[in-house]
Order: structure tokens, then sequence, then C-alpha cells
């Protein structure tokens, strides 16, 4: 399976259809200001040029699809909280030719239950995969960001 | 028997310094653009390009011929190769060929076959929407962007968030202009300008394909030279460490 590319797992319809049982709210908007820019783009150790990310949620759960690069291209994860916590982390899509090793649930399975510290890190590590460096590292990102996603919605509610 | 050993050692000695000689100035070449290499991302060679017109011709780099541009009020969106310019700045870069764009009071909507792009007045990025297949952007009734993709006519008036079918209203669709001149001569230059990074040039240079085939047996040869002074140095430095070392003996007995 070395010259695995573009792969979409699951589109992200699907994902949005299984995790909402059929009812997919419509998506919400958060707007990502300068000061949460400068967090997002310590986060991701790159700038971000977006002004805009949309989600799901309701009363249970939100839903977060984010892309991130892992050596050159983007990987599609999809993450869903509940309570400020991690409850699923699961890869809809791996563009990268290596490193698809992340997809597996043995090593998405980490990222449940993870919250942030005050640091903005995740509150349990993560172990990584050998070989897979950059994509671990990818969705390490992706699981903080979400998190803090969903942190500065709580706070605007 | 001793002729011979001398004979030997001369061409050692001789064998060291002209290949020495030969090789050097691809050897610094080689250790120059190799220690630049080690340093690609502190010295931002993977970044800074190449302006320079003969490096550019040598590598036949040409601006394309075909530029697509499209027009809001106040801006122009060009699509020059893979690079999309927003006026004369460069904006994104995107494989898939740019299809239209629509403006309204809020915002400035670019499609292309996979995805949409939301920009505000001022070109920064809002959000990329991925979308299947798209084949036309428009504005319809209400400000509202009309995508006509291989699912059909759809419209959206709130901010790209949700889509409904659009059938049988007006649009107008979005379509590509002549760029002016103005803008395309330093749009051109610019894309050429911004091709080639120097971190290919050095890798050139250190591998020798710069010069082709020709650059390549070069190196090659270069080396092999590496390795023949190696081995020399080594076998005159044992030599001479030898020599001494029987010196030393030879002095010591005879006290």
């Amino acid at each position: 399976m070395s010259s695995v590319q573009a792969i979409e797992y699951q589109s992200t319809d699907d994902f949005l259809l299984q995790r909402f049982a059929g009812q997919v709210p419509q998506p919400q908007l958060l707007w990502i200001n300068k000061k949460n820019q400068q967090i997002v783009a310590d986060i991701l150790q790159h700038k971000v040029s977006f002004l805009r990310i949309r989600y799901w949620q309701n009363k249970q759960q939100s839903v977060w699809i984010l892309n991130e690069i892992g050596k050159v291209k983007p990987i599609t994860t999809a993450v869903v909280i509940i309570k400020q916590k991690i409850v699923l982390l699961k890869v809809l899509a791996f563009r990268e030719s290596r490193g698809w090793e992340v997809k597996h649930d043995f090593f998405t399975d980490q990222f449940k239950q993870n919250t942030l510290d005050s640091h903005l890190k995740l509150t349990q590590a993560i172990d990584g995969i050998s070989g897979a460096t950059l994509s671990v590292r990818a969705l390490t990102k992706t699981a903080r960001l979400a998190l803090f996603f969903d942190s500065l919605v709580a706070n605007e509610k | 028997m001793k002729n011979n050993k001398h004979s030997f050692w001369r061409f050692i000695y001789k064998l060291h310094r002209y290949i020495g000689l030969t090789s050097s100035l691809v050897l610094i070449m080689l250790a120059v653009t190799g220690i630049a290499l080690n340093h690609t991302a502190e010295l931002q060679l993977d970044q800074r390009t190449i302006k320079s017109t003969a490096i550019l011709d040598w590598y036949g780099i040409k601006s394309p011929d075909k530029l697509r541009s499209f027009a809001t009020r106040n801006h122009w969106l060009t699509q020059m190769g893979q690079k999309i310019y927003f006026d004369q700045h460069f904006f994104l870069e995107n494989q898939s060929p740019l299809l239209g764009v629509v403006e309204t009071e809020q915002f400035i909507v670019i499609a292309f076959y996979n995805s949409l792009q939301l920009l505000t007045h001022s070109g920064e990025l809002i959000e990329k929407i991925p979308f299947a297949a798209i084949e036309h952007i428009g504005s319809g009734l209400q400000q509202s962007i009309v995508i006509q993709s291989s699912q059909g006519y759809t419209s959206s008036n709130d901010g790209l968030l949700s889509w409904q079918p659009y059938l049988d209203k007006p649009v107008t669709w979005s379509a590509s202009q002549a760029t002016p001149e103005i803008l395309a001569t330093p749009l051109q230059q610019n894309f050429v300008h911004s091709i080639l990074p120097v971190e290919r040039v050095i890798l050139d240079l250190h591998s020798g394909r710069l010069f082709g085939t020709f650059g390549v047996i070069i190196v090659d040869i270069s080396g092999i030279f590496l390795l023949i002074l190696a081995i020399s140095g080594c076998a005159i430095w044992l030599k001479h460490k030898l020599r001494s070392f029987r010196h030393a003996r030879r002095t010591y007995r005879q006290r």
C-alpha cells in the first residue's frame, strides 16, 4: 500500500449523516479574529489565511471537519466533541503517499477523551507511529485546533 | 627493485597532485553547493526564486500566453498556469481552471471545478468550500450565488451556508474577459520570476544536471577523482608515518 494517494474513506456528507443519524443540522460559522488567528497559527505552526470555519452542532455534540497538511497534501479529518472532550477523531481523506497508518482506530482511539490544558496542548500524550511522524503531527494539531474552536464556540454562548 | 618502488611512489605523488588540481574547481563547487543545500531552510533557498533572465532562459521557462481573467467592480482575478492573482498580487495556487467570479455586497466568490472560495472585497480568503463538479457560476435574484454543476442548478443567499435548487429564474453567468495590457505585462513578469526556486538551481548545480548529461558525467568523474585522492592521500600519509617510525627506531638503536 505504498502508493496510497487521494483516498477518501468517507465523504463529509456521509460522515455527518451518520453522526447526526440522518438529521444533519445547518452548518454554523465561527469567525476567527486576528487574536485567535495568531493562536491558530501557533497550534498549526504555520500561518492561516481563512477568516471563518464552519461546524455542525446539535445539543449533544459539535463536529469539525478540518484539513491539515501532513507532508505536502491535506489530510481531511472529522473531530466530534462533546463537553469539550473528543469522543471521535476520524480520518475522512488521506492524500499523502506515506503515513496512512494514522487512519486506523488503534491510533485515532488515543484522541478519545482528550481535552486541552491551559497551554492549549492535549492532556493525554499521543504515541507516534514510526514512518508516519508528519501525519501523526498533523492529526495532533487538528485535534488541538478542533478543541480550541469548540472552546471559542462554548465561550461565545 | 628499489627503482621500481621509487617510480611507483613518484607516480602516486603526481597522481595525487594532478588529480587534486584537475578536480579542485568541481570539488569547491560541490562543497559550496552541498553546504548551501544543508541549510536550505535557514537560507530560504526553497522560498527565494531566480529572477535572472539568462538562467530562466537556460531552463526554458516562459510565461504562459494564455491568461484567464474575470473582473469585479474594482478588481481583476486572473489565472496564469496554476497561479491565481488578485489584481497584481499572487493569491493562491489551484490545479483546476478558474471558472468564474461573482461579487455581492458582502464578498467575492470565485469558482473552480471542485471548490468555491469566498473572499473579502480586499482579497482576503474567508473560506474555501469543497463543491463537486462546478461548470458555471453566476448571480441570480436578490444577489444569490448560482452554481451550475453536475447536480443541476443550485443557489445560496446566506454566504454559501446552504443551497437550494434554482430553477427557471434569471442568471447572469460570469464570463472571462480579455486581460488589460496594463495588468497582463507585470503579471507575466511576476509569473516567470516566481517559478524557479534557488534550491532547484543549486541542486542541479550540485548534481551537474544544470549542464545536462555532460555535467552529470563531470560530477561523476570528480567523485571518482575524490576517491583516488582519498586513497592516494592515505597511502602517502602512511608511507611518511612508516618512514618516520623507522627513522626513530634506527636513531634509538644507534644510541
